[in-house]
């Protein structure tokens, strides 16, 4: 069973997205700001995929990215899930390390097939 | 500063600005945007509630859908296997019924053969019968002859009177022979159903009705065929609406991240109005004597702080919608893998 981790402050999405990565199958951590996850990595959590918010208190999805890049988790995907849509920030966060971006709200449909290409056997 | 006429209705009638009264007035608003800032707060928590109870009440039916979809398999296994079951038990009957009608069929035809045995035995009751017919002439020859001998032939006209009377007797046995050989023949092919007298008891009769037995236990597998692949049908219906409820019930999860989009724009307005508020309070502290003029910012810089705080394509949208702004760059694709 794959292993997904979701950052975000939103304790809808996080329930949200929980239940339908759940349903597919998929083991679910969460955290609810970058610096959660950040701890959690460091404590040895080693998730098959992130799915991390952009805008969060403490520590913003981005800085996670570059934070967890350096953590040790180079080769995990990770996967923007926000509403921001300025491609500014895409950049920002593809040059960080980030794998992909998912602008809210996405369709079960949609977010399932981007983990199954990211994550094969998820 | 400099100084102001000291009653309102002096400045009034000079044509300035009441500015205690306007400071008095301005005093109220941020109150105002600190309550409808807190309304605000109020309807993110709202919404918040009302996601979370949407998203249990969808994870409840996905749970009770996914209870009836492993019903349903496991009826559609159990169905399957008493299928299996009834179509084993009407195989074993179909053969049982098979060996019983092959055995009946088989006895029937040792049992002819035995009568044809039997009636075979009429050409020796005939050659018996040809014997004492001969013996009687030949015993009637040797009385005439006995006759004619006179006295010297009485005693052979004693021993052809003998024979006579013995082949009359052979004669006779031979007739019992052939009655009861026809009657034993007569009987067996009676008891075979060559007869309409042998009714229900005949082979015949037993064969057409082990066949009737077989014909209406093959009718009955039919039917429960029929009822499984039914029950099957019904089965494979609930279990498509199963799937397609819980796949309804994926969109409702998702459908709550309308919280979060809406908590977002909300917490935007939220941010707008503090500095509304603090703009208002501003100017108020001004008009009170309280802050310089350089104090004072344009409200202008609120629109441009609000215009850089969306995070979404949709706010950006409105706000241009609202401020009569041409629409911005078409929208970056919303899934995107670097």
């Amino acid at each position: 069973m794959k292993t997904v981790m979701l950052v975000d402050d939103s304790p809808t999405m996080l329930m949200s997205i929980k239940s339908v990565l759940t349903k597919a199958g998929m083991a679910v951590e969460t955290a609810r700001d970058g610096q959660d996850a950040l701890d959690q990595i460091k404590k040895g959590l080693k998730p098959n995929l992130i799915i991390s918010d952009v805008n969060m208190p403490r520590l913003d999805g981005i800085s996670f990215v570059r934070e967890a890049r350096k953590a040790g988790l180079r080769f995990t995907p990770i996967l923007m899930l926000t509403t921001e849509s300025e491609q500014a920030k895409r950049d920002e966060a593809k040059k960080a390390g980030a794998t992909g971006w998912l602008v809210k709200p996405v369709q079960p449909d949609a977010l399932l097939g981007v983990v199954r290409q990211v994550v094969p056997g998820a | 500063m400099r100084r102001l006429a000291s009653r309102p209705e002096q400045r009034e009638s000079a044509g300035m600005p009441d500015v205690a009264s306007a400071a008095r007035a301005l005093e109220g608003a941020r109150p105002l945007l600190d309550v409808v800032a807190a309304q605000l707060r109020d309807v993110v928590a709202h919404t918040e509630d009302a996601a979370f109870g949407v998203m249990n009440g969808a994870r409840d039916a996905d749970a009770e859908a996914e209870a009836l979809s492993e019903f349903a398999r496991d009826l559609a296994r159990r169905s399957g296997e008493d299928a299996e079951r009834v179509a084993a038990a009407t195989r074993t009957s179909a053969e049982s019924v098979e060996q019983l009608v092959s055995l009946v069929t088989e006895r029937d035809r040792a049992v002819l053969d035995l009568v044809e045995e039997v009636r075979g035995l009429d050409r020796y009751v005939e050659a018996i019968a040809n014997v004492a017919r001969a013996t009687t002439i030949l015993a009637l020859n040797a009385k005439i002859e006995a006759v004619r001998a006179g006295s010297a032939g009485q005693g052979f006209s004693v021993v052809a009177d003998e024979v006579r009377e013995l082949s009359r007797q052979s004669a006779a046995a031979a007739e019992d022979i052939r009655q009861g050989i026809s009657r034993v023949t007569g009987l067996m092919e009676e008891r075979l159903g060559s007869s309409d007298a042998a009714g229900a008891s005949s082979s015949a009769a037993i064969n057409g009705r082990l066949e009737s037995i077989a014909a209406a236990q093959h009718d009955m597998a039919g039917m429960l065929t029929d009822t499984v692949a039914g029950t099957q049908s019904a089965i494979e219906q609930v279990e498509a609406s199963a799937h397609s409820l819980s796949a309804r019930t994926n969109d409702i999860l998702a459908q709550t991240q309308f919280q979060d989009i809406t908590r977002q724009t909300l917490e935007g307005v939220g941010g707008a109005l503090a500095s509304l508020g603090a703009r208002v309070g501003t100017v108020t502290e001004h008009l009170r004597g309280e802050a310089p003029a350089g104090s004072l910012l344009p409200l202008d810089d609120a629109v441009t702080e609000l215009s850089s705080s969306y995070v979404s394509q949709r706010q950006r949208a409105v706000h241009a919608t609202a401020a009569g702004h041409e629409q911005g760059a078409t929208a970056s694709p919303a899934i995107e893998l670097f």
